[in-house]
């Protein structure tokens, strides 16, 4: 029981992972098209599942899992997640979500993130907080599946809190939103993932919206 | 790069067919140093359209057989010497056929030799009914060259059947000469997907990627301004690894996104050429 009870650990909205000041692109979503109703913002929510995180993200996610600590898998995984984030306000979100999320866990004594923490520093590593993610739960005792599960819920969470923090949905639909996301997760998680698997997306709005809002005067969130 | 349909020949698939382009600057031009063009591709002679830019040489790609069938695997190798300068487009879209559970597979690759310019810009793939498509680039290009990709697509149901098309996929990668990674891009989505969030309200899209120098790139705003005018959305952004910039692009439909392309194109060629480029006429 305890890997899943670290699961909710790091999935909790409580952890200090900074990813509060991250919309992932929801924030220029919402700018670019004024007025979504509550349907078509779930189906973004969706599409970004499908088609950013469950093909990107969380093969990121796996194969820095997979790295068992060893950093220069970890790092060379990090520059292919750079390499391959065109835009970047999601680029520089990522990095610095996972910064923050090194930092507590450093702080909190775990090795590892202490030595990605150093990495960082030194410039062999960047920090994508998917990379990040999958390297730590390795080690904090997550199991793949778990690691997977836990990604597809803080990523989603993250969406929806940020829409709600923007008055685009209300608390209560943003939770009709969230769990009607979980058997997506729970489907996407149950995918195999290759060791050989490639970083896929294709959210062409998103990207769209993301830079446009790199120009916007008023933003609430970094990206 | 895409080819050129011509509806009036028959109905082909699964060929392998392979085009070589060099392209060295001589005397004050660019010119076709050698050509090896397969069927079903064809090459125009070239046009040199831009009096400030004389060395420019600018082709047209095109296919002889009526777009892309099931099975088809076509390459396109593509080689600008230093300091030439080449724009490689096409006259239309290109179709692409029913897949029949065969894809078509287009893949490119791109050579920039030092001091060069080279874009490809070329209209939006059109996918039918069970089209099946498959792009790979792979390009090199040093850090003083500039190098224009362009990739879109479009969709069309000419009988109104009610299906999509099968798959779109692609994958764009974009090194140095040390074998460093500086971009990929890789992504595919479903024909029953398209209309359920990743473009949003939009049907279709395109990416163009402008790796250049940072003196040699288009201000963002103007360029999203600019393609935005042509009935699109679009978004750019800084590249990874101080490339240049990507821009992702949504249109209603095909013409709308080949008119944001080509605004494209002509404020990038502008900015790495540093004069107004001719309208390239199709």
């Amino acid at each position: 029981m305890l890997p899943t009870l670290r699961a909710l650990w790091q999935a909790d909205g409580a952890f200090p992972s900074g990813s509060f000041a991250f919309s992932y692109g929801v924030e220029g979503a919402i700018a670019l098209r004024q007025g979504m109703r509550p349907a078509e913002f779930a189906q973004l929510i969706a599409a970004i599942i499908r088609h950013r995180w469950a093909a990107y993200d969380r093969v990121a996610l796996l194969r820095a899992f997979r790295a068992r600590g060893d950093l220069g898998e970890i790092a060379a995984i990090d520059h292919e997640v750079e390499a391959s984030t065109l835009v970047e306000a999601l680029r520089s979100g990522s990095r610095r979500n996972g910064a923050s999320f090194l930092a507590s866990h450093a702080r909190l004594g775990d090795e590892l993130a202490r030595a990605l923490r150093d990495a960082v520093r030194g410039g062999e590593c960047l920090g994508h907080i998917a990379v990040m993610q999958g390297a730590v739960w390795s080690a904090v005792g997550l199991d793949e599946k778990l690691a997977q599960l836990t990604s597809g819920y803080t990523v989603a969470s993250a969406l929806i809190t940020a829409a709600i923090r923007l008055g685009a949905i209300g608390a209560l639909q943003g939770q009709a939103v969230l769990r009607d996301c979980l058997p997506l997760i729970e489907q996407i998680a149950a995918e195999p993932a290759p060791d050989g698997a490639e970083l896929e997306s294709f959210v062409p709005f998103l990207d769209i919206a993301s830079a446009r809002h790199e120009q916007a005067d008023l933003r609430l969130f970094a990206n | 790069m895409r080819s050129l349909p011509l509806s009036s020949f028959a109905f082909d698939s699964a060929r392998e067919a392979e085009a070589h382009l060099v392209a060295e600057l001589a005397g004050g031009r660019t010119i076709l140093r050698r050509q090896h063009v397969g069927y079903p591709f064809h090459i125009t002679r070239g046009f040199y359209l831009d009096r400030a830019r004389p060395e420019l040489l600018t082709l047209y790609l095109q296919s002889a057989s009526g777009g892309l069938y099931a099975g088809d695997q076509l390459t396109v190798d593509v080689a600008v010497g230093s300091n030439a300068a080449l724009h490689l487009t096409t006259q239309s879209a290109t179709v692409v056929h029913d897949g029949q559970n065969g894809a078509s597979q287009q893949r490119l690759r791109v050579t920039v030799g030092s001091g060069a310019f080279c874009a490809l810009s070329s209209d939006p793939y059109v996918l039918f009914p069970g089209a099946d498509l498959k792009l790979d680039t792979m390009a090199v290009v040093p850090d003083d060259a500039v190098l224009l990709l362009v990739d879109g697509l479009a969709v069309h149901d000419p009988r109104q059947s009610g299906r999509s098309f099968a798959q779109f996929f692609s994958r764009q990668r974009i090194m140095r000469p040390d074998g460093r990674l500086l971009l990929q891009d890789c992504g595919r989505i479903a024909g029953d997907q398209l209309r359920t969030g990743p473009l949003s309200t939009m049907a279709a899209t395109a990416t163009a990627l402008l790796i250049a120098p940072p003196g040699r790139l288009p201000a963002l705003e103007p360029l999203m301004q600019a393609v935005d005018r042509c009935g699109c959305v679009a978004g750019a952004s800084a590249a990874p690894n101080q490339a240049g910039l990507v821009m992702r692009i949504l249109a209603p439909d095909g013409g709308a996104l080949a008119r944001g392309i080509e605004a494209a194109f002509h404020l990038a060629g502008s900015a790495a050429l540093g004069t107004e480029l001719a309208r390239r006429r199709k």
